[in-house]
């Protein structure tokens, strides 16, 4: 193929100026603004559909969630017998007198004072007198007088009376029997029960009680956990971060390196909880169910992503700082502490916040290190049995009664308010101490 | 440390360079290069951009370490003593020798960490008073102080570019340097600004020994005394700047004064 001899200029003259009125040029321009109005509005249509997922999400949770907050209640009139309770009056006064109090016999008084609900004098929760002792606890000038006490009711009693049953259907088929109807009418026909703030859902830890369980002992759980992973994971991500894009030479070594970390972070978390059950469990002998173990598992897991993340954030320091420090005698260590990483570390903490949020509501690896034990205390230390939040969720959303429904969705509801919480704080940092140049 | 600290009329050269060869890789940057830069003077190195001019600044305070494969061959010596030597420490070096950067880089921090970071570093001030003093004659020489003194603790990077780049002359001297190289520390300046900072070297002449590099031609008939004409990493000319500009002895260097490349 040849080029045609014909000189630039007279070829360009044939071409003649351009037409833009032409009828082909307008077609081509039209065609042009509806392409671009077309793809304006698929991406609104799939932000619209991403958007109302979200919202169903929300919705149903929030919808069956929110009753978790509330339990309900009974009015009995207690009369703290000394008597009924096993105790000496005399000797409740005496030095041991909150010992004695703290041992006496409040399951039978609850008896007793149950017998005043007549045919509903079952209805009350297996836990009720815990209410009795706290009340008498506190103030112990009650023995011998009576009080009007609100006590937890059965969970079947408190569903009914948020109206969670629909009593239309036929006996069979509506999950409660006609006696609970019956004991929950006569109950509300006295002006006895009333429904309101659960707080022992916030504090308490699981049961195996609906009406008993709590959030708390996982809420806390979780805190340990992360405590560790935090402690463990930011410096060893961080430091490693620093030498990777400071330090280390380039070469083989430092892309395998890198490639092994980019891979870290793409490893299934359920990896980590096996690494997790044979090395630190079976070798290392560190105890089972703890935040110990848990947290220092998730710390391998989310550390990658805190060495990406710091990496990025290093390199978008711009070299003519370390040129400035290095310029007036700061050592390569100095230039890194002075400069490079109070410059870096609003990305450095967006990073690390967005990678605690996704130990935060991880299960898969601590499924594997015990720690979905069924644990009806708040945990006391981070070597003590401990569950987390989502295991919570998971626990509850597979048990067989019916009033663990709410509780699951009231457990999901906490776990979204924290890592709401969690990344408006990634947010705030990196707009608050974002530099620009 | 210093030999000669007479101010005035030095015989010995503040720091001379003997066969100097840069390597970036399998690329020669540098070749052959011997200059003596006197205290007593502005020593201007000019050329086409990618002459070397830069990379050879760069090699006088070892900033060139900072590159990986960068490689650094002959002698370079500051008060006689060789600064490529395994004994010489590189952050004393940077200390006594200050450098100026082609784009203003102050610290995003207040004006006075600006000027008082070096100080701090190497430990200059005794006390809260001392480092005071430090910073504002280092502003008063830097010509900044009437400007700034009543608003120290604002970021550096609020400032002007030309009130930058005088931040970052007065950062360099804070530390009491004795050479001062400056690479092109106009080049991102406007022209009013560009005036001040000549005249700010101008004043700084004679107190440190000041190499500057610059594309403009003007610009280092101004302000030195000695020019360096570069071309593809080899020195081709280096005299008096009046020789230079009016009677260079290469047609090369007059061809470039001229306008006939660059």
């Amino acid at each position: 193929m040849s080029a045609p001899a014909v000189p630039l200029a007279e070829r360009l003259q044939e071409r003649g100026p351009t037409d833009w009125t032409a009828p082909e040029m307008q077609a081509r321009i039209a065609r042009r603004y509806r392409g671009e109005r077309n793809f304006r509005r698929l991406g609104m249509l799939a932000l619209i559909v991403a958007a109302s997922f979200l919202a169903f999400l929300l919705f149903t949770i929030v919808r069956d969630g929110w009753t978790g907050f509330q339990r309900s209640e009974a009015r009995l009139e207690v009369t703290f017998d000394a008597a009924v309770l096993g105790v000496d009056p005399a000797a409740v006064r005496g030095p041991d007198g909150a010992a004695l109090l703290a041992r006496a016999d409040y399951p039978g008084l609850l008896l007793k004072a149950a017998e005043q609900l007549g045919p509903a004098s079952d209805t009350l929760s297996d836990a009720a007198w815990l209410e009795l002792r706290d009340a008498l606890l506190a103030d112990p000038a009650l023995l011998g007088k009576q009080a009007s006490l609100w006590v937890p009711v059965r969970s079947g009693i408190d569903l009914l009376a948020k109206g969670k049953y629909d009593l239309s259907a036929p006996a069979d088929s509506r999950g409660v029997s006609d006696e609970e109807v019956a004991d929950w009418r006569w109950l509300d026909g006295q002006g006895r029960l009333r429904t309101g703030f659960n707080m022992a859902f916030l504090t308490g830890a699981d049961s195996t009680e609906p009406e008993l369980a709590g959030i708390g002992g996982a809420a806390l759980g979780s805190l340990l956990t992360l405590l560790i992973t935090i402690a463990i994971a930011f410096p060893l991500g961080v430091l490693s971060a620093v030498w990777l894009e400071e330090f280390a030479p380039r070469g083989r070594l430092a892309d395998l390196i890198e490639l092994s970390i980019n891979n870290l972070a793409a490893v299934p978390s359920i990896i980590f909880g096996l690494l997790g059950l044979a090395f630190f469990l079976n070798i290392a002998g560190l105890p089972r169910s703890a935040p110990l173990v848990g947290g220092i598992t998730l710390a391998l897991m989310i550390m990658p992503v805190i060495v990406i993340a710091a990496r990025v954030a290093i390199k978008a320091v711009p070299p003519s700082i370390r040129d400035a420090a290095l310029g007036i005698g700061a050592s390569p260590i100095q230039v890194v502490f002075h400069h490079v990483l109070p410059l870096a570390l609003p990305g450095i903490m967006t990073g690390t916040i967005i990678g605690i949020a996704r130990a935060l509501g991880e299960t898969a690896p601590l499924l594997l290190i015990g720690m979905r034990a069924f644990v009806t205390d708040v945990p006391e230390g981070i070597t003590a049995p401990a569950t987390v939040l989502p295991m919570q969720v998971f626990l509850w959303s597979d048990d067989v009664q019916r009033g663990f429904v709410e509780k699951t969705s009231a457990a999901i509801l906490v776990l979204l308010v924290i890592l709401i919480a969690m990344n408006s704080l990634a947010i705030y940092l990196r707009n608050r101490f974002e530099r620009r140049w | 440390m210093n030999q000669n600290p007479a101010i005035g009329h030095n015989q010995q050269p503040k720091m001379t360079a003997r066969g100097v060869n840069v390597f970036y890789g399998q690329k020669q940057a540098i070749k052959d290069v011997s200059i003596d830069v006197s205290s007593d003077h502005v020593t201007a190195f000019i050329g086409p951009s990618g002459c070397g001019k830069s990379t050879f600044l760069r090699c006088l305070n070892r900033m060139n370490d900072t590159v990986d494969s960068a490689r650094v061959e002959g002698r370079i010596e500051l008060d006689s003593q060789d600064i490529y030597a395994a004994a010489m420490d590189v952050v004393q070096l940077r200390a006594r020798v200050g450098m100026v950067f082609q784009k203003p880089n102050p610290f995003p921090k207040s004006i006075y960490e600006n000027v008082a970071y070096g100080p701090r570093l190497h430990g200059l001030a005794r006390n809260k008073a001392d480092m005071d003093a430090i910073v504002e004659s280092a502003l008063r020489r830097a010509g900044l102080w009437d400007e700034v003194k009543d608003r120290l603790s604002e970021s550096g990077t609020a400032m002007s570019g030309g009130q930058q780049q005088r931040l970052c002359i007065a950062r360099a001297i804070a530390v009491d340097p004795e050479v001062i190289l400056m690479d092109e520390p106009c080049s991102a300046l406007d022209p009013i600004a560009t005036a001040r900072i000549e005249e700010l070297i101008d004043e700084l002449r004679g107190r440190y020994a000041i190499v500057i590099v610059t594309h403009n031609m003007q610009q280092a008939a101004r302000v030195s005394q000695k020019t360096a004409f570069f071309h593809l990493g080899s020195l081709v000319e280096y005299d008096d700047t009046s020789t230079i500009f009016t009677n260079p002895r290469e047609t090369r260097t007059k061809d470039y004064i001229t306008g006939r490349y660059g």
